[in-house]
């Protein structure tokens, strides 16, 4: 299918390869159709970019190259939604990336907030982690690999 | 804004399928049981608002700034 966006102009993404976020993410609760994008072939950093609104997208990195002991728990609410009944096998968990507005050079992580996307079964669902210490705003070190 | 006054193990019952059950209460702290459906996700409400606002705000990443600022990162 052809997905027109504001920041990559038109792509091409199968069908069976969009996302759904039943609930969307918060504050963007009507959006529940997303594309995931390698930023560059090799780039930790991908696109969660939203199927049905062509401005709204979000930069998502794997956590754990930002805070290595990173532990989140998906209770029974967040299983069904992603339909994990079993085990968490295919569960990838991403977080958003933001720019610190004012300090440009800072790139930061919503680690409180994280995306668990249901890969093998293309559903998603934004975690809220209630009882932790994890920021919205944790700064993204230098990423080697 | 409505407001009820209730005892420990009273309830409120909002709409067809969300129920709130006052469960303890100890001084200024009130324990809630909330019963509602997957569609109804339930947040303390300043954890909700932080994510909400980051959301917001990272939603609004412009590429060409974001790819100058990775460089070395990635």
């Amino acid at each position: 299918m052809k997905v027109p966006t504001s920041r990559f102009g038109t792509i091409d993404i199968p069908e069976d390869q969009v996302i759904y976020v039943p609930l969307g993410l918060i504050g963007f609760p009507n959006q529940k159709r997303y594309a995931l994008l390698e930023h560059r072939k090799g780039s930790p950093f991908s696109w969660f970019q939203a199927v049905d609104d062509e401005d709204l997208a979000f930069v998502l990195i794997d956590p754990l190259l930002c805070e290595p002991d990173y532990q989140i728990q998906i209770n029974s609410e967040d299983r069904k939604t992603l339909d994990l009944p079993d085990s968490c096998e295919g569960l990838q968990t991403m977080v958003t990336v933001n720019i610190t507005p004012g300090d440009p050079l800072k790139i930061t992580a919503n680690l409180l907030g994280p995306v668990a996307i249901n890969l093998p079964k293309k559903l998603a669902k934004q975690i809220v982690l209630h009882q932790s210490s994890y920021s919205t705003r944790h700064p993204i070190p230098i990423i080697k690999r | 804004m409505l407001i009820l006054t209730r005892k420990i193990g009273e309830c409120i019952t909002i709409g067809e399928e969300i129920k709130v059950y006052v469960v303890d209460i100890r001084g200024k702290q009130v324990r809630l049981g909330i019963e509602a459906p997957t569609h109804a996700p339930i947040y303390r409400q300043e954890v909700y608002q932080k994510i909400l606002e980051e959301n917001r705000s990272a939603s609004r990443v412009d590429l060409a700034d974001f790819g100058k600022l990775i460089k070395g990162r990635e």
